[in-house]
């Protein structure tokens, strides 16, 4: 068993996992989603994209890029609720609550590649 | 492109529609023109009304292509009626002859070559592969090709005969060869096929027609001084001449190399049978063995050109050999040791049949090669035989045949052409395996075991990898680092570096030192060759640990290397800290 393994598998599972909560429930109601649970899904996409600086492999570079990705979907959706809420003054309405959920399966998406690289890497290797 | 084709096809057809061309703008001129002057039907004030130079041309557009419209501008005058018929009738014959030239010209030989020309230039240019220009496409040259491709290069081909570039569209290569027919000799088709693009890395010239190989090889070296050009000769005289050209030039000699398959069978299988599964012959199995038939009297049958080299090349081996030949002059040297006559029972039996270890049959006809070894077969059942097949579409009569061992001088050649293209550092493994057999045969039955052992089945894949930045970045970037990479490392397991992928690599090359068999504690240096044989599935494993930094990292230490920054700096940490 190798440590760094346990700890980038670890954060790059957590990633899918925490975006995956937030994305569920109605796209356009927002009773069904939490505005915390979106801060720790960037939270640790960033962590996860920090582990991944510095890989000089294809699929080092293939995994960053999906990382990036995630990044940028998730931080736009967050830039929605912040304009919404404090900017704006129109609230959490149909329109931007479906915004914000959908930039956050657009982050899912790259997520769920992220994890089939990591996971189709470690078979490949079989050790 | 070149200039010159297009513009042998601009001209071919300018030459043809001119006539045309004229006739038909004459007759629309007359018609258009004739039309606007004749009246037309009075208007409404009286005034006669004359057709327009628009309405005349539309008139025209539709009735000389034979549409027939009904719709007319205005209803005809009587005088315009007779002009249309008389129009009506020029224009379509113009029409007619003029389409009929177009559909003859697009007959015209010339100008279906010349448009060929172009095709072929054009696609030859757009190539992005290294390509050879193989020159012949005989039976050497689609065994060679189906070796090429197989083994993934590209190559475009020249031949004169149009059926064998038909037969070629209809290959089924692993990739698209390019075919042209035409003349070789003349240098403008050569380079049509590219010849001084930097794409085009050799020249194979295997037609059977000596003087015209030996023209397209001084041609060849006259365009790309540095270009490797291997070629097919059978007469002495013509290999020291096309030897003399200079560079780096090859001569095989199809005579000569069949003489010297012939020998290896009779006195040295062994090493035979080796040659035989490298080049992936079906059922070539590495524990197949024939027992050396040295010993004992042979016959050959047929002392024409291939048989006097394969006479002389067996008797300077010392093999007692007695020659059945029909024609007297080619026996006059040798009238000793030979049987005058037809390769019939009766004369076989004169030369020994019945005690005799092995039969050759060795002349020029495939028929008679077969119903030979037949009849001797009948007469003395423990006979070895070997047959030469001359055309490779009697493939099928010859497997059927109950012949021991099948000798096809056109294979034999694309076999040998094609190691020398894909695996150049094979002649040196070769003549290392001649020394083992010479010094202790024992010890050439180590070799095949060990290839047996650690690679096996069929078809083994040969290929050569040089230690370079484009082909092994993770081995030349360690190697910079100043660690040591040992040639045993390299081919380790990705899975388990305890064991090794199935491979073996036969000759190490550094520089002009050869190595046969290198050991694996060989410390690699940045520019090496190795070629390997290995098994077709373990390729790409093996490719990805010469690339791939952190497999070979791995291979070297046992350890998996921290993959990022922050690991790696975390590593660095945990270093200072103990």
């Amino acid at each position: 068993m190798n440590a760094e393994k346990v700890v980038f598998s670890f954060f790059i599972v957590l990633a899918l996992t925490l975006n995956f909560g937030f994305f569920m429930g109605e796209l356009h109601d927002f009773r069904h989603h939490n505005i915390y649970e979106l801060f720790a899904t960037i939270f640790v996409n960033l962590v996860a994209m920090g582990l991944k600086l510095g890989d000089r492999s294809q699929v080092g570079a293939v995994l960053l890029s999906t990382s990036i990705v995630a990044n940028i979907q998730l931080i736009a959706a967050a830039l929605v609720w912040g304009y919404v809420t404090q900017i704006s003054g129109t609230g959490l309405n149909e329109h931007n609550t479906s915004a914000i959920v959908s930039l956050a399966g657009g982050a899912l998406v790259a997520n769920v590649i992220s994890v089939v690289m990591l996971v189709s890497e470690t078979l490949m290797s079989r050790r | 492109m070149s200039n010159s084709s297009l513009g042998r096809v601009s001209f071919i057809v300018l030459r043809h529609m001119r006539t045309p061309i004229i006739v038909f703008i004459c007759v629309y001129a007359i018609c258009i023109l004739g039309m606007v002057l004749v009246p037309g039907v009075p208007d409404a004030n009286g005034q006669t009304t004359y057709m327009s130079f628009f309405h005349a041309y539309y008139f025209l557009a539709y009735t000389a292509t034979t549409t027939g419209f009904g719709e007319l501008p205005v209803p005809f005058s009587n005088a315009q009626r007779v002009w249309a018929i008389c129009c009506l009738y020029i224009s379509v014959i113009t029409w007619l002859y003029t389409v009929g030239k177009i559909i003859s010209l697009l007959q015209n030989p010339h100008l279906q070559s010349a448009f060929a020309e172009e095709r072929f230039t054009r696609a030859v240019g757009k190539k992005s592969r290294d390509y050879y220009l193989v020159c012949g496409f005989g039976d050497t040259g689609s065994l060679l090709l189906r070796g090429l491709t197989n083994a993934g290069l590209s190559a475009v081909v020249l031949d004169q005969d149009k059926e064998r570039i038909k037969a070629l569209d209809l290959r089924n290569y692993q990739s698209k060869v390019l075919g042209l027919c035409a003349d070789a000799t003349m240098p403008r088709y050569l380079l049509a096929a590219g010849i001084e693009r930097d794409k085009c890395i050799g020249v194979l010239i295997l037609s059977n027609d000596e003087e015209a190989n030996l023209k397209v090889a001084v041609s060849a070296r006259i365009l790309r001084p540095d270009i490797k050009i291997i070629c097919r000769s059978t007469s002495q005289e013509n290999e020291s001449e096309i030897l003399a050209i200079g560079g780096d030039i090859h001569v095989v000699d199809p005579f000569r190399v069949f003489a010297s398959y012939l020998s290896l069978i009779i006195y040295n299988p062994t090493i035979q049978t080796l040659n035989e599964w490298m080049s992936g012959e079906p059922g070539a199995s590495l524990d197949r063995n024939i027992c050396p038939l040295k010993n004992g009297r042979w016959i050959l049958c047929g002392h024409g050109r291939m048989g006097q080299v394969v006479y002389k090349k067996l008797t300077r081996r010392g093999i007692d050999l007695k020659v059945v030949e029909p024609v007297s002059e080619k026996i006059e040297e040798i009238a000793e040791y030979a049987v005058l006559g037809r390769a019939n029972l009766e004369n076989l039996k004169e030369a020994g049949l019945k005690d005799c270890v092995g039969l050759i049959a060795g002349t020029d006809n495939d028929t008679f090669n077969l119903s030979m070894v037949h009849q001797a077969n009948r007469e003395n059942p423990s006979l070895f035989s070997i047959v030469r097949q001359n055309r490779h579409a009697n493939e099928v009569l010859f497997k059927k045949a109950d012949v021991d061992f099948i000798l096809q001088p056109s294979l034999v050649i694309a076999r040998m052409v094609l190691f020398m293209l894909t695996a150049p550092l094979l002649k040196a493994f070769f003549a290392h395996l001649r020394l083992v057999y010479e010094n202790d045969p024992a010890k050439l039955a180590d070799v095949t075991n060990r290839l047996a052992i650690e690679v096996g089945g069929d078809f083994p894949r040969l290929k050569t990898y040089t230690m370079c930045k484009n082909k092994a970045s993770a081995v030349c970037s360690t190697l910079i680092e100043g660690k040591e990479v040992s040639l045993g490392d390299i081919y380790r397991s990705p899975s388990n570096r305890d064991n090794f992928l199935k491979m073996v690599p036969l000759v190490h090359q550094r520089g002009k030192v050869i190595k046969v068999l290198p050991v694996n504690d060989l410390a690699l240096k940045e520019g090496d060759d190795i070629l390997f044989c290995m098994r077709p599935a373990e390729q790409a494993i093996f490719e990805a640990n010469l690339v791939n930094r952190y497999t070979l990292e791995y291979l070297l230490t046992g350890q998996d290397p921290a993959r990022s920054n922050f690991f790696r700096w975390l590593s660095t940490k945990k270093l200072a800290n103990t």
